[in-house]
């Protein structure tokens, strides 16, 4: 047994790797410092954004270029509804995947009648004209600068309150992504990815599964806009442009669009590199703008899938294709 | 609302619909032919401008000096696009990607072309002035109408007419027919088909370099200028029908118009209304006024 079968039967073992995980976060605000707490709040937060999004790419076939809209809009439904509403913390968070849902039916009501290049222009159309709203609508959002000082419960401004908080609704959102995938409905999104053609003969109705796909991705990525807001204790109309849909496409591209963990590890990696770059330059586009074109022409399965096809060959049953 | 006051929106609109037109054709002749849609056709349209800034201001005794740079920024561009094509696109096979892929390996190209901008011409908004001649105003009809705009107005349609006699009555126009229709049987003819490729990125190229140029008197020129103007092509096209020259027309002049009429409800939320427009249309008919259904 040499050294790589040893690290793929570990990594085939899978219940164990996600196991070691899991125990690894739940203990870590115990030893480490709050700088590290809040850096991995963050990353588990945008992991999930990520994952949303790879349900509707790598599950559904359907690049979007505007997903960060439903950040946007779960952010500032969580802030409207706390700071001009004075709901309860939590149930703003609970609301914030609803009004994105909704809004993510209407937006897929129009973005589903068009398909491939036409369907990620208009996804960017509406990206920008939300954006423009946020941004312009000063009564209502505060403009460029946001909505701040929001009146957060002291409970949930210790950063290791929060971070548990964060951590439970992640885990509970991705256990569910991962049933809805594997489920009928998932089944028939992955069929309909491969051969809509065929899918449409069987009798299945491709823009209805489309507009489901579009609805959970828009669902989950807002429960993530309203966790983003709570981090930041502010909502910003960056959240919704697309600069930041831009980057959680790179993440599901450099960590691999074939894979469910794929998303996941392009998320820490990129905001990873994106705070160490941020220290040196401020031309963090161009590095991603290099970093894209370079998986783009080179690693199309990103990091996950190049993973699993090295480890392939030891693993009693491979993960998806790429 | 008076006469002349619907004569002065109207025309706002048709100067915006028109410069829209010089560059949304670039990006669909681009599209139609090598089947790509280039996101960086906005970055190209953006370089135009700041090239044409850079010209102008190197020589700011020279007041004409805009006419020039009329002449080389789009020039200038139009070798950046032979650049990205050849370097970029053929070489790394590109055209065989899957649209996901191409998709993405343009935008890639939006973020550095972007960056790259920063980095050469700063954050901060540049502005020209209009070249002396242009920068007074016509009267006719009762108003008086910026000439500049009145400029935009009839070029754009020269321009048109030329590319329609390229593409209609050459022999190098029916290459770019005939390999739009069908490139691999070109191919089995002996035909250069990747010459031709860049022949017509440069053109596309050369289309948004200009664009830039004749937008730079009269915008603030600043980073976030190619996403918006990418954005507002991809709106026309969707409007007016991907496959059709007179649909693009049609898209861009009404782009122009509800613009112009929405300046007048909420200014800083003007270009909401074009995009009200799209979205009717994406439910009357989402394949564009003048296009064909899908399939």
């Amino acid at each position: 047994m040499n050294g790589k079968m040893l690290l793929a039967n570990f990594f085939g073992k899978k219940k164990i790797g996600v196991s070691a995980i899991l125990l690894a976060l739940l203990v870590m605000p115990l030893v480490a410092s709050q700088f590290y707490v809040a850096l991995v709040t963050e990353m588990m937060i945008i992991a999930l954004f990520a994952l949303s999004l790879n349900f509707m790419l790598g599950y559904g076939g359907m690049v979007s270029f505007g997903h960060a809209v439903f950040l946007g809009i779960g952010a500032y439904s969580f802030a409207l509804l706390l700071k001009n509403a004075g709901w309860p913390y939590l149930m703003a968070i609970a609301a914030a995947p609803v009004i994105s849902g909704i809004c993510a039916l209407i937006i897929g009501w129009f973005c589903v009648r068009l398909t491939h290049l036409y369907f990620a222009m208009l996804t960017l159309a509406f990206t920008q004209i939300v954006y423009t709203i946020l941004r312009e609508w000063y009564t209502l959002t505060g403009g460029d600068d946001g909505l701040v000082n929001l009146p957060i419960p002291d409970f949930f401004m210790s950063s290791y309150n929060f971070y548990y908080i964060v951590l439970t609704i992640v885990i509970i959102s991705t256990a569910l992504i991962r049933l809805i995938i594997s489920s009928p409905f998932g089944k028939a999104l992955q069929a309909l990815r491969d051969n809509p053609i065929r899918v449409e003969s069987i009798g299945l109705t491709v823009k209805h599964y489309r507009l489901a796909a579009f609805i959970i991705a828009g669902f989950f990525a807002g429960l993530a806009g309203g966790l983003f807001g709570g981090l930041n204790h502010t909502a910003s109309p960056a959240y919704a442009n697309w600069i930041q849909s831009a980057e959680v496409l790179m993440m599901c591209l450099v960590g691999g669009i074939g894979n469910f963990s794929g998303p996941i590890v392009g998320a820490g990696l990129l905001l990873f590199l994106d705070k160490e770059i941020g220290r040196y330059t401020e031309y963090w586009s161009l590095v991603m703008g290099a970093l894209l074109l370079f998986f783009v022409l080179f690693f199309r399965g990103g990091i996950m899938g190049f993973v699993t096809k090295e480890f392939a060959k030891f693993l009693p049953s491979t993960e998806k294709r790429t | 609302m008076s006469f002349g006051f619907l004569l002065s929106q109207f025309m706002s609109g048709l100067s915006l619909g028109m410069i829209l037109l010089l560059i949304t054709l670039g990006l669909s002749l681009v599209f139609g032919t090598l089947k790509i849609i280039n996101f960086a056709h906005g970055s190209l349209y953006m370089l135009g401008a700041y090239v044409c800034y850079s010209i102008v201001r190197a020589f700011p005794e020279t007041p004409s000096m805009f006419w020039v740079a009329l002449i080389l920024a789009p020039v200038v561009i139009a070798l950046v696009g032979a650049a990205i094509e050849f370097f970029i696109f053929r070489s790394s096979g590109a055209y065989r990607l899957m649209h996901i892929y191409q998709l993405l390996l343009t935008y890639a190209l939006v973020l550095m072309i972007g960056d790259l901008a920063k980095m050469i011409w700063g954050t901060s908004y540049n502005v020209i002035p209009k070249p002396d001649i242009l920068s007074g105003g016509i009267h006719f009809l009762g108003i008086t109408f910026p000439a500049y705009n009145i400029f935009l107005i009839w070029l754009t349609p020269i321009i048109f007419l030329c590319l329609w006699i390229g593409i209609n009555r050459t022999r190098i126009g029916l290459l770019i027919r005939a390999i739009t229709l069908d490139r691999e049987i070109m191919e089995v003819m002996g035909i250069n088909v990747s010459h031709i490729y860049t022949f017509v990125f440069i053109i596309g190229a050369w289309l948004a370099g200009l664009g830039g140029a004749l937008m730079a008197p009269v915008v603030a020129i600043s980073p976030g200028m190619d996403i918006a103007i990418i954005v507002e092509c991809f709106m026309i096209i969707i409007i007016g029908g991907a496959n059709s020259r007179m649909g693009t027309f049609l898209g861009a002049f009404l782009f122009g118009q509800f613009n112009a009429f929405g300046i007048l409800i909420a200014p800083r939320l003007a270009v909401v209304f074009p995009f009200i427009l799209m979205a009717i249309v994406l439910i009357a008919r989402p394949w564009g006024l003048l296009g064909k259904p899908e399939q």
